[in-house]
């Protein structure tokens, strides 16, 4: 049992922050996509498309404005600008009265939004402790395409990107137990896509295989992702903007606006593997056999497209 | 490249330290284990003194002589000492047969007097060989070339005779200087041998064999001397002294067994001295009777390393723990493990790939059980972090700010710690003073942390957490406290080279944690199955 995660070049936690995000990833570029704020700036400036910014909360002041930074929009997501891991996100889908409705249907009260809203500048769910900033951002309308598959939240298409080269990708899918988060480490269903279609293959909820999402019973597998070779070209932009040799990218469908990048993260998860069926490894070594460094853009998500069939 | 950069440093660090570690202990013998122990010898000799003829005492000084012990390759005097009242003493340094005598001188000598000798004794596990400088060669009368000169027709005596015909004897029947040696003590031990008779008659004073052997010897013109010593076996009150052989052989004095007579001392034999005078002499009016106790020690070899480097002056002393004031040395005695307990972290974490709160909050709440014990740190650990999440919540409700929150979190850690302290003190328990170290700030981090992942990824997550948390606590709290690890590290202080060295081999492994073979477990036997069917395709 022992030999055959290498045998498969299954990329373990150890290998990943060794091989891969230390020489890859430079430390002061680590803030371009920890700090989501200069995500959004940087994303919006090399133009690729992210959820529209309502407003920013910098001080504990400000804690109380958030329905009036609200107001016009009814729905958004407020999530702490330095987070990780979707630790600290709350989507808000309606404001009824002076109270929030979330995802669930539960209510916020106004005073527990504001508390809230403390935590987050506190530093509550910061990386580090730092303080923080809350940001408060339009919610995607997701494609009706993962309807059936989706249980209240937004499903997110995380691509890795190795040295501009998108290598592996898996449509994340929220589920009950995840909150309307798409995480996998908080029970979201990781479902692998095929790079060189975009069509979905398995699933993975925790490390067990599912073949359906356990809320909507409907089957994962076969779900063609719209534009997809144009998502291949967002995620690798990104390496160009970032400077971060090893990305993963988050990429969401709005039904109006078409694909945004929702966030980056310098230290993806390897959990991907098991939604694809497939080590990492085996991928980033077919980048490694050829010179990227001369490749433009378009030859880069050519690669893709080709390289892992 | 980077790889072995650092594999090569860690090499370095790790062959300094163990070299160091190494010096110490082969060299200056610092014992592995805190309860090494050796033996020690104390050797005492007493002498009574009395007047021969009390009435005539006064008219002349006595002086009596007495021989002191050697310090040899094996056996190191520490500590001698001598109780004389009322005489001059001086102690002569090695005269030509090494011998070292102490001399005592009275003028007036009352009717009984007693001289003590005290030393103590003690015995190296590795001897340190010194290079021997070859004596003179023997020059006995009993040499042919010393004999008197034999007129025309005249017969050799016949001591010779018995002399030249044992010698003979013993030649044919030997090969080397060794087995020579033996055949000739094989010869004197015969007392029935009518040469050995002769030779014992023709001789002044009575000879005992290993005298007899000894002349014979060097009538062959081999370098021997005659040792005196004692064993040093047992307690005993009343110790003689033994007489052996000592015969040059190879550039070395080699001693030949008083009890087995074979080459080389098979027991702990102390040289007293050499020569074939007595133990004392006395000049004046006096008669003397000694008696040699021995007894035996057991100390602490680190005790005697310590005193050891420092009759060496040695460098390792000077800078070492044990010369810091004793409150420093229990800090740095707990401070050193430290790094241990990181270490067993970093492999929990790195190789086990195990998930805690807060990277370093086990290594630091196991120093703590290193003050409570485990079963009350694990006790009050469980206690405390359960109050702290049901305190948190609360504050948490009453809507305080994160920070004061972290602050008030602490403040109740505080409070419930002292009031465990008071509870338990009534109940005549003594957790109350040591839960004082209870790392309380990292408790706070714990329970806010825990708090977190509780409401963020599910009570389950969280209460695996915590129990993790607290078994890599208990894992670190062993190593920790390991006696002999925390020996090991204070009195070897450059082992934290090798620490040091494990952890940056450790920086740069890149396989797999343990946990991932679990986690990948699904993934592995599927893409197993995947090439079996692709496999069976192909046939």
């Amino acid at each position: 049992m022992l030999e055959g995660l290498g045998k498969y070049k299954i990329m373990g936690i150890n290998a990943r922050n060794r091989d891969f995000i230390f020489p890859n990833n430079r430390r002061r570029f680590y803030p371009l996509v920890d700090d989501k704020l200069l995500t959004k700036k940087l994303a919006l400036e090399a133009g690729i498309q992210v959820p529209e910014l309502y407003g920013v909360i910098e001080f504990i002041n400000q804690a109380g404005q958030v329905a009036e930074i609200a107001a016009p929009h009814k729905q958004f997501v407020i999530k702490p600008a330095r987070g990780s891991g979707g630790d600290g996100i709350t989507l808000v889908k309606d404001v009824i009265g002076g109270s929030f409705q979330k995802a669930n249907g539960e209510l916020i009260s106004a005073g527990d939004m504001q508390y809230y809203i403390t935590n987050i500048l506190g530093g509550m769910y910061s990386m580090g402790g730092s303080s923080d900033k809350a940001i408060l951002e339009y919610v995607v309308q997701f494609d009706p395409i993962f309807n059936e598959i989706t249980y209240q939240g937004v499903p997110d298409i995380r691509i890795i990107v190795y040295k501009g080269v998108p290598i592996m990708a898996m449509l994340r899918l929220p589920t009950r137990k995840s909150d309307g988060k798409a995480n996998l480490h908080k029970g979201g269903i990781g479902v692998g896509i095929e790079m060189s279609t975009g069509s979905t293959m398995y699933g993975v909820q925790g490390s067990k295989f599912v073949n359906e999402h356990p809320e909507t019973l409907k089957p994962l597998a076969g779900r063609q992702i719209p534009r997809w070779p144009f998502l291949l070209e967002m995620a690798s932009k990104f390496y160009d903007i970032t400077k971060l040799g090893y990305v993963g990218v988050d990429i969401v469908l709005d039904k109006d606006k078409g694909p945004m990048v929702l966030e980056a993260n310098a230290r993806p998860g390897i959990a991907i593997q098991i939604a694809n069926r497939c080590g990492l490894l085996s991928r980033t070594e077919k980048v490694d056999a050829v010179d990227v460094s001369k490749f433009t853009l378009r030859d880069r998500v050519n690669f893709a497209l080709n390289a892992y069939k | 490249m980077r790889s072995l950069h650092v594999w090569s440093l860690a090499l370095i660090f790790a062959a300094i330290g163990f070299g160091m570690a190494a010096y110490k202990h082969l060299t200056l013998e610092f014992p592995l284990t805190p309860d090494t122990t050796y033996k020690s010898w104390y050797v005492e000799s007493r002498v009574d003194l009395a007047s021969k003829n009390p009435w005539r005492q006064g008219d002349k000084p006595i002086i009596f002589t007495l021989q002191l012990p050697h310090q040899s390759e094996r056996f190191v005097l520490v500590d001698e000492n001598i109780v004389a009242r009322g005489f001059g003493h001086e102690i002569t340094e090695s005269d030509a047969d090494g011998n070292r005598t102490a001399v005592f001188s009275k003028r007036r000598m009352d009717a009984n007097e007693t001289i003590f000798y005290r030393a103590i004794v003690y015995e190296l596990d590795s001897p340190s060989k010194q290079v021997v400088a070859a004596p003179p060669q023997p020059d006995s009368s009993y040499q042919k070339k010393n004999r008197p000169k034999l007129e025309e027709g005249e017969k050799e005596a016949p001591v010779y005779v018995a002399i030249d015909a044992l010698i003979g004897e013993a030649k044919d029947k030997s090969a080397s200087t060794k087995t020579f040696v033996r055949e000739i003590y094989r010869l004197v031990g015969d007392a029935s041998d009518d040469r050995v008779k002769l030779i014992r008659d023709s001789v002044e004073e009575e000879l005992t064999d290993v005298e007899l052997a000894s002349l014979l010897l060097q009538a062959d013109g081999i370098s021997t001397r005659i040792a005196h010593g004692l064993k040093l076996s047992e307690d005993k009150r009343r110790a003689g002294t033994v007489q052996w052989l000592e015969v040059f052989v190879k550039n070395d004095w080699v001693g030949i067994d008083p009890e087995h007579r074979s080459f080389g001392l098979k027991d702990k034999y102390i040289v007293w001295w050499y020569g074939d005078k007595g133990l004392y002499s006395v000049e004046g009016n006096a008669r003397a009777e000694t008696m040699i106790a021995v007894r035996q020690n057991t100390n602490n070899a680190l005790t005697r390393a310590i005193w050891k480097s420092g009759q060496l002056a040695d460098l390792f002393l000077t800078f070492s723990f044990y010369n810091l004031p004793l409150d420093a040395q229990l800090v740095f005695n707990v401070l050193l493990m430290l790094p241990v307990g990181g270490l067993v972290m970093a492999f929990l974490r790195q190789v086990i790939g195990v998930k805690t709160f807060g990277t370093f909050m086990p290594v630091l709440v196991a120093l703590a059980f290193r003050e409570t014990g485990l079963f009350a740190g694990v006790l009050l650990f469980t206690l405390v972090v359960i109050l702290g999440v049901i305190i948190r919540n609360y504050f948490d409700a009453l809507k305080l700010l994160l920070v004061p929150r972290l602050t008030a979190v602490l403040t109740v850690v505080v409070i419930v710690l002292s009031l465990i302290a008071m509870i338990t003190n009534q109940f005549g328990m003594i957790v109350g003073l040591s839960i004082s170290l209870f790392p309380i700030v990292v408790l706070t981090m714990t329970i806010e942390r825990m708090t977190m992942m509780w409401e963020e990824y599910g009570s389950e997550t969280a209460i695996k957490t915590g129990l993790m948390s607290m078994g890599c606590a208990i894992i670190a709290y062993f190593a920790m406290n390991d006696e002999t690890l925390n020996y090991l590290m204070f009195a070897f202080p450059e082992l934290l080279l090798v620490v040091l060295a494990l952890a940056m081999v450790m920086g740069r492994y890149n396989h797999y944690k343990l946990t991932e073979y679990i986690r990948f477990r699904q993934l592995q036997k599927s893409l197993a199955a995947l090439e079996k069917k692709e496999a069976e395709k192909v046939k």
